[in-house]
């Protein structure tokens, strides 16, 4: 553990709710934009910007579309950004939660289905300045909950959520039965769940 | 954990990977209408969390243009359709005659170990080449620019394969790690027409998976062009690439090629040539 991660500890950012753990920061942009704070929506656009410009291209064909999305889901959290609850989630996973949502719309309107997408090998720190070293924390929490679950299970994972791939989709691609693809990906994300809860139980020992 | 429960975090699970059949969704609007919203949401932000580190462990940083416009409409309090100008340099589209042609000879084509020595031949031909955007250096500035650069530069020969549009096809490739950036030259390789059939660019990278190189874009040759220079638009980051290879794919392009029609290649096979 490196000194920013034990700064980290004795601070307790850590909380427990609906079942799963998050580390967040507790001066989310959101919650400027929610409060109508000037600089709020440039504060958004740095923080989130990367991980929707990032998302969207991995859904999305078109430049013209791309920019389309990623200017739609950031009127969307701007719409949305007082319904942002820091106890419920972190900043980017709200965030892309409603990015996800605006793709899933935007793919089924525009019919197109990509086949499979490149999936990262390995974990790498991301290359936007802008993440922190708690985003950081919290993004390792995730991937190595992720890493828990069976290679094909994981695979299936970043098929669906990164790529957006339907579960027949994923089927066809990786030649698994449909039956099997979707089962995978509901207990996958149960199990995910479960870890991060663990993992939480875990860490709050000895903080308080 | 009781069955009832059980139950409905799996229906919440299905409804936050959007995959409910009619029936599941019956049960949960059954099941799930006594529940809070937030606890329907909980599987949709555990679906945000792991999506978030999952593309953060890869992000790249949004274009500063589209975030300033970003801002604009938001001060404007305005949700206006963005233009599109910005991204007709890269599809620029004139129609022209279908290039429908069969699979490439020799069907399928391993990629790793590929040390294709192709006999190139320059075939030139009249007309304009790509459109580039005003304001900016040419990309033949770009390209002699990235060729200067120097060490980090990696220049590469295409070799063209048995497909029909690489008849007698030539040209290069001109990449550069530190920059992220690099131009692509033809001669020679047949124009397209963009509502049917597109080439795309491939990045294979030592640093990832063969099965899934990274995506260089897309791009047309229009009718009675002569040497086209097409910018690389990689949507991830190239560490170590081993191997450029365009194929032919359907119009609004693919996230995984099938591999069908390899058109050029261009392997890295020297040391020297990277740079690195």
């Amino acid at each position: 553990m490196n000194t920013a991660q034990l700064l980290e500890w004795k601070t307790p950012t850590r909380e427990r709710f609906g079942g799963f753990v998050v580390d967040r920061k507790p001066d989310s942009p959101l919650l400027a934009v929610a409060r109508g704070e000037p600089g709020g929506v440039e504060a958004c656009l740095d923080e989130y910007g990367s991980l929707v410009w990032s998302l969207s291209r991995r859904w999305l064909r078109q430049e013209a579309d791309i920019e389309d999305a990623v200017q739609e889901i950031f009127v969307d959290l701007w719409k949305s950004a007082s319904r942002f609850d820091p106890s419920r989630a972190s900043g980017h996973g709200f965030v892309a939660m409603v990015a996800r949502r605006r793709l899933i719309d935007r793919r089924r309107k525009m019919e197109r289905r990509p086949k499979l997408m490149e999936l990262p090998d390995g974990v790498e720190m991301s290359t936007d300045e802008h993440v922190t070293t708690q985003t950081r924390i919290a993004n390792q929490h995730v991937l190595d909950a992720v890493k828990t679950l069976r290679t094909e299970h994981r695979q299936f994972v970043e098929l669906s959520f990164l790529a957006g791939l339907s579960h027949t989709e994923i089927a066809d691609q990786t030649g698994t039965p449909l039956g099997t693809v979707k089962s995978a990906i509901r207990r996958s994300l149960l199990q995910l769940r479960e870890t991060l809860t663990a993992q939480g139980e875990g860490s709050l020992e000895g903080v308080r | 954990m009781n069955e009832k429960r059980a139950e409905l975090d799996e229906l919440l699970a299905g409804k936050a990977t959007g995959e409910l059949d009619l029936d599941e969704q019956a049960r949960l609007d059954q099941m799930g209408a006594e529940l809070p919203a937030f606890a329907v949401e909980e599987f949709d932000l555990l679906v945000g969390e792991v999506t978030a580190a999952l593309v953060q462990s890869e992000a790249e940083p949004m274009p500063r243009a589209l975030q300033d416009r970003i801002i604009r409409i938001a001060k404007q309090g305005s949700t206006a359709r963005p233009s599109t100008q910005g991204s007709e340099a890269r599809d620029a589209s004139r129609p022209a005659s279908p290039t429908q042609s069969s699979r490439s000879g020799g069907g399928w084509v391993a990629w790793s170990g590929w040390a294709v020595a192709a006999a190139v031949t320059a075939l030139w031909l009249g007309g304009v080449g790509q459109p580039e955007p005003p304001g900016e250096p040419t990309l033949s500035a770009q390209r002699a620019q990235l060729i200067q650069a120097g060490a980090d530069a990696v220049e590469v020969e295409w070799s063209a394969t048995e497909d029909p549009a690489a008849a007698g096809a030539s040209g290069d490739v001109v990449w550069s790690n530190q920059t992220q950036s690099g131009i692509m030259r033809f001669v020679g390789l047949q124009a397209n027409d963009p509502t049917q059939l597109r080439y795309q660019l491939w990045i294979f990278d030592a640093a990832r998976d063969e099965r899934y190189p990274i995506d260089g874009g897309l791009f047309d040759v229009q009718e009675g062009a002569t040497e086209v220079l097409v910018p690389i638009d990689a949507r991830l980051r190239v560490v170590e690439p081993t191997l450029f290879a365009v194929t032919v794919e359907r119009s609004d392009g693919v996230v995984v090629s099938d591999r069908v029609r390899i058109v050029v290649v261009a392997p890295i096979t020297s040391p020297t040539q990277t740079g690195q």
